[in-house]
């Protein structure tokens, strides 16, 4: 069980193990392959087929060489018949008109998804961004705490930090404590749990706010959920080329090697990864219009 | 000359497609007169949400709260002290002024060779280069 940087969570693995069995081909190689998949995705889509109207039998080609083997053959001409206008109808729609993203779609695919994303709207907290947090955390499973820690649950939260956060949650809003499991228990109901960690990116999202960064991102607040609030401007604000062991220089080797962080890993490639993780959600904004 | 004009356009193709990790953040100059800080506080409180260290917009114990400071601070250099509290510059621009005796050299615990330049950053706003 890795030793989580910040108390409430731990890290999950980032990145994907190489693939084995596969040549790797040569940057060369690679680009030659994309021009062609790139013409022949062009050519594909220029070649599409056009409604034709026959009229009468198509013309008949007169061979004037005969294949050897071939026996000679000639067509008969008969009367065309039309074939019958089809009918059909249909429908279609373009997924949610607020613009579903990939990892909203894997907490909704949870029987839990849509109570989770209505409790991080009603503090504030966009459903795409409450996603995004249970994707990073624990691909949205409901993971049972292990190794003597608390950290527990589908958003990997401490014991402290969740009691801290879900009665932040139901200050600003009473009414919600009739539709959350109560307790401790509550931690391993993740639509209960999704209301403490949103008002954990809301007070990330305000304390960036208050740094003068006006729309924090959900890869704005990753810092503040990862490593706790004394961090997270300070790697909202970190540059791409700077280390981590820079920017969480309070960090033991230990600790940052739990969370996948070497002492070379970059702030950027740090980024990358969860972009590479949760693609565009990354830069959806925290805090809901 | 055709298989070299194929891999030359390859190439353009793939380099302006293929950007395989996003530039976010850079800095862009460094911020003459200050230098970073760490916060004088142990691992475990660093990673304590309820542990903060207040910023006063004055270096008086009455003066308004200005935000809690992050784990790195930038601080004036050489360190501007006025009545146990030392001058920094907060993420948001603005002046802010924090108990120096929550203060000490910036150092990695993980890293002995990791650097900090408080720097102006491609956002517009102070940050760490």
């Amino acid at each position: 069980m890795p030793t989580p940087t910040h108390p409430s969570r731990p890290r999950v693995a980032m990145g994907h193990p190489p693939l084995a069995g596969r040549r790797r081909l040569s940057p060369t190689a690679s680009a030659v392959m994309f021009v062609l998949g790139a013409s022949a995705t062009a050519g594909f889509a220029r070649a599409q087929a056009v409604p034709q109207t026959i009229q009468g039998v198509p013309e008949q080609v007169t061979p004037t060489y005969l294949e050897t083997g071939l026996p000679t053959f000639t067509i008969a001409p008969g009367t065309p018949t039309n074939a019958s206008t089809g009918t059909g109808s249909g429908s279609g729609s373009g997924g949610a008109g607020t613009g579903e993203s990939q990892a909203l779609g894997t907490m909704l695919s949870q029987s839990w998804g849509d109570a989770a994303a209505n409790n991080a709207q009603a503090i504030g907290v966009s459903a795409s961004a409450i996603a995004a947090a249970c994707v990073l955390e624990s691909g949205c499973q409901n993971v049972a705490a292990s190794g003597g820690g608390t950290v527990s649950g589908a958003f990997q939260m401490t014991n402290a930090t969740y009691n801290a956060d879900l009665a932040a949650a139901l200050a600003s809003d009473p009414s919600l404590s009739s539709d959350i499991t109560q307790g401790l228990a509550g931690k391993m109901d993740p639509a209960t749990e999704a209301l403490a960690a949103a008002q954990d990116l809301k007070n990330a999202a305000q304390s960036l706010q208050a740094a003068n960064i006006p729309d924090p991102t959900v890869l704005d607040v990753r810092g503040y959920y990862n490593f706790g609030a004394s961090y997270g401007s300070a790697v909202a604000q970190a540059s791409d080329d700077q280390s981590m062991a820079s920017i969480l220089q309070g960090t033991s080797p230990a600790t940052l090697a739990a969370n996948g962080i070497t002492a070379t890993t970059t702030v950027g490639q740090w980024r990358q990864g969860i972009v590479n993780k949760i693609g565009t959600t990354a830069y959806t904004s925290v805090l809901a219009g | 000359m055709n298989k070299l004009k194929m891999t030359m356009a390859s190439l353009l193709l793939v380099a302006a497609t293929g950007n395989a990790q996003a530039e976010y953040l850079k800095a862009v100059k460094p911020l003459d007169g200050y230098a970073c800080m760490d916060l004088n506080l142990t691992e475990a409180q660093l990673r304590d949400n309820s542990v903060t260290v207040p910023i006063l917009t004055g270096p008086s114990s009455d003066a308004p709260w200005g935000g809690n400071a992050s784990a790195i601070v930038i601080a004036r250099a050489p360190l501007h002290v006025v009545n146990g509290y030392a001058e920094i510059l907060k993420l948001d621009g603005q002046p802010g002024w924090i108990a120096a005796n929550k203060l000490k050299p910036y150092a990695s615990v993980s890293n002995p060779n990791a650097h900090c330049t408080p720097s102006m950053m491609s956002n517009g706003r102070p940050g760490f280069g």
